[in-house]
């Protein structure tokens, strides 16, 4: 693999994975919102 | 600790901040347990988005957060997405949550249905594994904690361990399974947020390009994708995760408390949410070579390049993170242990006309005990963390088909349930030693695997589903 296939590949990962985290946050609080809104917590 | 960048007056005030925290949100919580099914089930009526953060919380341990940017740190790429591949066990579980919801609308751990499924002996067997591999869970982090504390602020390992326990125990004590879904939600976003913050002010303070030609430069081994340990360690893992979340009553019980309908939702939103988790930690963890750091043990390497690199904020971001990780699970372990130890042994064995007060009462006594014997052998610091939870890996992963075969195959027999979880238990554990620990989970799954099919094909059983629905439901006066 080259240098820059390697960077490229690296970078990616790491993007990908921290953005996959940010989402899974925003993601987490609309839904807890729209359950409470909806009395269905628990 | 000469290298703590946290003094240890900030560690015991961030520690008493967030222990209050926890408690008081416990105690409040757990006002709403009035029955036995609200204490050890939250009422069985659990919604998607409380039931997707227990779900993934619970999955991001202390393992997450510390053993991930470890194993980045020596095994490189693979070490972290392979770490990530621990979600497939939440994915694939989300379709079996919503048929053991169905099935077993009434029943309270993975006991209950290994017995009702394969009878008395492979019930003794799993129990044994079940409560081992709890046991070995509760210390891993228990260690965790400690090591964390004493790395970031110098605090005594031992009181660090000390604190965690007591904090954990006292909150899950007061409010059950109530107690800790509604925590675990909070510790979910902290996580999130907090590992998203760390990352993102490291790789864009620096930039990628250097990090990756400082790792090319000095460890270029943690960038090859054909490294052979790394590639077996990802299978193993794979592995580990499936078979750690198809027996542990961790999971089961939180599918019996989620509302029918939400399990396969939940299960299958907290892995996609987990994955990205250990590869932003370790990550964090392959800056290490750019910043010239000696780290002097690998299982301190995550703490200690946030410190690095963000001074007193990065410890405190990266504590807040991992105190997190350690209650999120902690709580998680200690209310589904005790579930098994209560429904399973003092119940089922011991007192089979036991009321509901007498049963919560139980739980309480077990909470407390399972952690007074974490924290004793939590005291000696016994190995490193990835090896510890490496090491019960032959264990949990001899339970994979046995549960699955068993709830999807009437045909599967309780002789190959019995020899798959013991045969591949000792071979597991035979590779452990002979091979290597990222090989345990591997070959105790392949093992019983081999014999579930086996006996299987050979010996059909005719399992009836309907005995899964047991009616005999603790009485609700007390006695």
């Amino acid at each position: 693999m080259t240098a820059m296939a390697s960077l490229s590949l690296f970078g990616a990962l790491v993007l990908v994975a921290t953005g996959g985290a940010a989402v899974a946050a925003v993601v987490l609080a609309v839904l807890i919102v729209s359950d409470w809104r909806g009395g269905r917590l628990w | 600790m000469e290298n703590a960048i946290l003094t240890p007056f900030t560690g015991f005030t961030l520690l008493a901040v967030f222990s209050v925290i926890w408690i008081v949100l416990g105690w409040h919580w757990g006002r709403k347990a009035k029955s036995l099914d609200g204490y050890m089930l939250a009422g069985r009526n659990v919604g998607l988005a409380l039931g997707t953060a227990t779900a993934m919380a619970t999955w991001v341990t202390s393992n997450t957060t510390m053993a991930a940017p470890q194993l980045a740190f020596q095994m490189g790429i693979w070490g972290m997405v392979g770490y990530s591949l621990g979600s497939m066990g939440l994915i694939f579980f989300a379709p079996m949550a919503e048929r053991i919801r169905t099935l077993m609308p009434r029943g309270y751990t993975s006991g209950d249905f290994v017995r009702l499924r394969y009878g008395w002996t492979a019930w003794q067997v799993f129990l044994l594994i079940s409560i081992f591999y709890g046991l070995g869970w509760l210390i891993s982090m228990g260690m965790a904690g400690g090591i964390l504390l004493h790395a970031l602020t110098g605090i005594d390992y031992r009181i660090g361990v000390t604190v965690i326990l007591v904090v954990c125990m006292v909150y899950t004590m007061l409010g059950g399974l109530y107690a800790v879904i509604g925590t675990d939600y909070i510790q979910s976003m902290l996580i999130l947020i907090g590992i998203v913050v760390l990352a993102a002010v490291a790789y864009v303070r620096i930039g990628v390009e250097p990090i990756h030609t400082a790792l090319t430069d000095e460890r270029p081994a943690l960038l090859n994708l054909l490294m052979p340990a790394a590639l077996m360690f990802l299978f193993n893992n794979l592995l580990f995760g499936f078979g750690e979340i198809f027996h542990s009553n961790v999971w089961w019980s939180r599918a019996f408390a989620f509302r029918q309908g939400v399990g396969f939702r939940a299960y299958l939103l907290a892995g996609l949410f987990w994955a990205p988790v250990p590869i932003v930690a370790g990550a964090l963890a392959l800056v290490a070579p750019h910043l010239g750091m000696n780290v002097p043990a690998v299982d301190m390497v995550g703490p200690m390049v946030a410190a690095r690199l963000l001074g007193v904020t990065g410890a405190i971001v990266i504590f807040i993170v991992v105190f997190s990780s350690l209650a999120s699970s902690l709580d998680s372990l200690l209310a589904a242990t005790s579930d098994l130890v209560v429904e399973d042994i003092y119940r089922k064995l011991l007192r089979p006309r036991a009321t509901e007060a007498q049963l919560r009462r139980a739980a309480v006594v077990t909470i407390a005990l399972l952690t007074v014997a974490a924290w004793v052998i939590c005291l000696d610091r016994l190995t490193h963390l990835a090896g510890m939870i490496a090491f019960t890996g032959a264990f949990v992963g001899s339970t994979i088909w046995p549960i699955a075969a068993g709830l999807y195959w009437r045909k599967t027999n309780p002789l190959g349930a019995t020899l798959g979880m013991v045969a591949g238990s000792a071979v597991g554990i035979t590779c452990y030693f002979t091979v290597g620990w990222y090989v345990a989970a591997l070959v105790g799954a392949a093992v019983s695997m081999v014999i579930v099919l086996a006996t299987t094909l050979a010996f059909p059983h005719e399992f009836h589903w309907n005995r899964l629905r047991e009616e005999d439901a603790p009485q609700e006066v007390a006695s």
